[in-house]
């Protein structure tokens, strides 16, 4: 229990008798209360999926880690120290549920590929070419763990070098050269024989052509 | 790798991704319209980090399972719950153990759950069937049929779920459940995986349910006419297809 505990008006929007307020413990925010992080956690699952699924490669998987993910966060959300944080948390505790799953090579469901949803769910999808969209993908899929994490985490989720630094608990330094190492498999990968992805002059000519 | 000799890779995409102070901006920036080929490098990296987010953002729009905000939700209300809850809850334990139980033995068990437990007990072979074909071919379609219908006492039929790489290996025909008796059809798949589908004459209202218990991912689907619990070792959303298509597939 925190010896110097302080609180302040709540989060809002919750009934009275519930709001429990922010909860300042040796000047960091906490999490609040249950049910304030139970909202704050359902806001960010649309997220969170979208995050699972990129990382693993197909929808059932990410759907099984979502749901592992949902309940370990139950469990455990009075360690989040700061709500603010709740999206690199839950990541952080995803991507540990996933290297798990796979040190465990627990067997999975039919495995739906992300492609096939990339096909039915994508708005944009129509704009660009669908071949190159499931060699992008299976692209991806060659790369280690950790190089997709960090490609996802930098063009997915928009995170700069010293919030990935940070999530990641690794210096700026092997951010930057994970990163480059990343891109650099993924490339080789695009333009290995056989991809249907574009290759720099035919994307670049799509998109002088869209402008 | 960096085609520039002065241009380290991770200043490169450092500088792809807005991170480099001004000065060191700026010195890329001019490399880069002095060199085709570091110009084509950030282009193809460029490209890339384009590609990645076009592909993969709109997965966010995707409607969430309604079972996990159930499941967080409902959560909060376990939290809730005093100090003597555990207490109350090795009490109800006990007594669904002790109910359970009964049910594995073949008596009567009333109550919405029963159906789940008495198709639990079957996949486990805990009841005793009246009656076990075992399928050898697709050919024999008709026979199951037939048993199918008899015990059920209504015109239905065994769903084919080749569709989803689920063949029908066999029939368990049990007696002395409600409304008489049941059948479980066992399929598998070239993984060795079983997916069992148990029917019978529901005992409760019209229900659909999915969750995740002892490793394995049961759905309750039922109506007036037919309560159905199935059973597999499968995630929830090749439950959801598999579930679809053996509910609509049992539709004579």
């Amino acid at each position: 229990m925190c010896p110097n505990v302080e609180t302040k008006p709540g989060f809002g929007r919750f009934p009275p008798g519930q709001a429990r307020g922010i909860v300042r413990c040796g000047g960091v925010l906490k999490a609040g209360t249950r049910e304030q992080f139970a909202e704050a956690l359902i806001a960010h699952l649309p997220a969170l999926r979208r995050y699972a699924m990129a990382l693993v490669g197909n929808a059932s998987g990410a759907d099984d880690l979502v749901q592992d993910c949902i309940e370990r966060a139950l469990r455990q959300y009075e360690d989040l120290r700061d709500r603010q944080r709740i999206g690199g948390w839950l990541r952080s505790i995803l991507h540990n549920l996933y290297i798990d799953e796979l040190r465990r090579r627990r067997s999975r469901g039919v495995e739906e590929d992300i492609t096939n949803l990339i096909d039915d769910g994508a708005p944009s999808v129509s704009a660009g070419d669908p071949g190159s969209f499931r060699d992008f993908v299976a692209a991806m899929n060659t790369l280690s763990v950790e190089h997709r994490q960090i490609l996802l985490l930098v063009g997915l989720e928009g995170l700069n070098y010293r919030e990935i630094s940070e999530e990641l608990k690794v210096p700026l330094g092997t951010v930057m050269s994970r990163l480059a190492r990343a891109r650099e498999r993924l490339r080789a990968s695009l333009e290995a024989p056989g991809s249907m992805a574009p290759n720099v002059a035919t994307l670049m000519a799509h998109r002088r052509s869209e402008r | 790798m960096s085609p520039h000799p002065d241009i380290r890779d991770e200043d490169l995409h450092a500088f792809i991704d807005g991170e480099l102070d001004t000065a060191r901006n700026a010195e890329i920036a001019d490399a880069a319209r002095d060199d085709a080929a570091l110009m084509d490098q950030i282009a193809a990296f460029r490209a890339d980090k384009a590609m990645l987010a076009e592909v993969y953002a709109p997965l966010i729009d995707r409607p969430l399972p309604a079972e996990w905000l159930k499941q967080i939700r409902g959560e909060d209300r376990r939290r809730r719950n005093p100090w003597w809850a555990p207490i109350t809850a090795i009490a109800a334990s006990i007594v669904l153990l002790i109910a359970g139980l009964s049910t594995y033995r073949g008596l009567p068990a009333n109550g919405e759950e029963s159906i789940v437990r008495e198709a639990l007990a079957a996949r486990s072979d805990m009841l005793e069937a009246n009656k076990v074909v075992v399928v050898a071919s697709p050919s024999e379609a008709g026979n199951v049929n037939h048993i199918l219908a008899a015990a059920l006492r209504m015109r239905v039929k065994a769903p084919d779920l080749s569709r989803m790489g689920y063949k029908l290996e066999t029939v368990h025909v049990y007696g002395n459940v409600p409304g008489g008796e049941s059948v479980e059809l066992r399929y598998r798949d070239a993984k060795s995986r079983d997916f069992a589908l148990y029917v019978r004459h529901p005992s409760s209202g019209v229900r659909f349910d999915q969750y995740r218990s002892a490793g394995l991912r049961v759905c309750i689907w039922q109506d007036d006419v037919l309560g159905t619990v199935m059973t597999g070792p499968i995630s929830a959303a090749e439950m959801q297809r598999l579930a679809s298509l053996a509910y609509t597939g049992l539709e004579s």
